[in-house]
């Protein structure tokens, strides 16, 4: 027998060295793709979440910031859940190469495989309305939310005329709200107001100005869940004694 | 020591071994009979550390290798399988002694190589030069995995592939720079086309 043959036979057995069951790489292996599946199922929320913003982007404030509806894309863009996805989309390369025969495929066939499947996911998930109820959960649940999130970043913007928050108090002609970092204002509304139906409690993005020390006019008053749109389709609106209620049209 | 007959083993192919260890694990001795000389080569290429620290890496990655036999899978050659255990062995070894793979040149051992070498041949062609491997030390060790493989070991594409676990496409790009690389450095120490 040769010198290092003979050396590790003999280690094995002294050593009593057994080659290792199948079956715990039928667990190794198949922990990976379950990590990896997580990882894709994950992401599609996130996907999910990242087209809830996209389509209910609202457009008619772009005016505010700047002139350009690209350039308002841009700045409204949901970061905060695109670098999540960045993040998945590494997890997942990194998990795929892990796989037993991942190291095979291309970089980018990889990626393209991903991105695909991550859309149909994303879509569906969205479809069923997972897109907002966990941009709302984040909102409520997580304190920091508020300042990562370009949603809530645009519409604290009161020196734009921009406000957010959440109503716990209605008046004939005024509204208490706690904003997004928790200060109170007054919200004022008069016979040019428009609104859709609010409720206590209910999260509510507001245009108009700023008129005193936590002092605020409404123009108009919309849902948090982005559906801004719905107020400017008239068919949606109807007069009331304080203002236009208009139907929130939110969901599918 | 009862161990298996040698000649016992010499109708089998090395994944016909792999199979049979599960019901005899002897059978291992007859890869590793096999495999024995190649992979020191290969560990001596590649690494071009002392006999007592490339044996130690074989060693260890031998009773990987017998670990992890019920892994094997015979979509592989277990050649491929066998030098990818052995150099991911040989990089942790590197890893864990924080050891350099590093060849001093001496300006008259570089004009020993000059004289010797028609560099462009052994490029086109294998190579087979025990200079070659000093001149690998120099590149990146990716750039040497793959020409110590591709024409030191004589491994197809698919099977460095299988080896480094990188893409067939990653490997041929690998390739690519790591010869012009090559050329640059020899270049770079006065080596003159011939």
């Amino acid at each position: 027998m040769n010198n290092i043959t003979e050396k590790v036979w003999q280690k094995i057995e002294s050593e009593k060295i057994q080659p290792a069951p199948q079956k715990v790489f039928i667990l190794k292996h198949g922990f990976v793709w379950f990590l990896g599946t997580v990882v894709l199922l994950v992401s599609s929320l996130i996907t999910a979440v990242i087209i809830f913003f996209i389509s209910n982007f609202d457009w008619d404030i772009a005016h505010r910031f700047t002139n350009s509806k690209i350039l308002f894309f841009f700045l409204a863009l949901p970061y905060f859940w695109l670098i999540l996805l960045f993040f998945f989309i590494w997890l997942f390369y990194y998990n795929y190469r892990h796989t037993k025969y991942g190291y095979r495929l291309n970089f980018w066939l990889l990626i393209l495989i991903f991105i695909v499947l991550n859309a149909i996911l994303g879509f569906a998930a969205n479809y069923f309305n997972f897109g907002q109820q966990i941009e709302n959960a984040c909102g409520e649940k997580i304190n920091f939310y508020n300042h990562l999130d370009t949603k809530s970043i645009i519409w604290s913007s009161v020196d734009k005329g921009l406000l957010a928050g959440k109503i716990f108090a209605i008046a004939p002609t005024q509204i208490s709200l706690a904003d997004l970092d928790g200060n109170v204002w007054q919200i004022k509304i008069n016979e040019n107001s428009k609104m859709a139906g609010i409720s206590l409690n209910e999260k509510v993005k507001i245009i108009g100005q700023k008129i005193g020390e936590r002092e605020f006019l409404a123009e108009e008053i919309r849902p948090w869940c982005g559906c801004g749109k719905c107020l400017q389709n008239s068919a949606s609106c109807s007069t009331g004694p304080n203002g236009s209620f208009c139907s929130t049209g939110c969901g599918h | 020591m009862n161990i298996i007959n040698p000649e016992s083993c010499q109708d089998k192919t090395d994944e016909e071994l792999a199979g049979l260890i599960k019901e005899n694990t002897e059978y291992f001795v007859c890869l590793m009979r096999r495999y024995e000389k190649r992979l020191l080569l290969y560990l001596r290429r590649l690494v071009g550390f002392q006999n007592n620290e490339i044996e130690d890496i074989l060693q260890e990655a031998f009773i990987k290798i017998f670990y992890n036999i019920a892994d094997f899978d015979c979509r592989l050659r277990f050649s491929s399988w066998a030098y990818r255990i052995v150099h991911n062995e040989a990089i942790d070894f590197l890893r864990k002694r924080k050891k350099e793979i590093s060849a001093d040149f001496s300006a008259a051992e570089w004009q020993n190589l000059k004289s010797e070498i028609n560099w462009q041949q052994t490029l086109e062609q294998k190579f087979d030069h025990e200079y070659v491997a000093i001149l690998l030390n120099k590149l990146k060790p990716k750039y040497r995995d793959v020409l110590v493989l591709k024409f030191q070991e004589d491994h197809d594409y698919a099977e460095i592939s299988d080896i480094l676990q990188k893409p067939p496409g990653t490997v041929a790009t690998l390739i690519n720079r790591a010869k012009k690389k090559l050329k640059e450095e020899l270049e770079k120490n006065n080596f003159t086309k011939v």
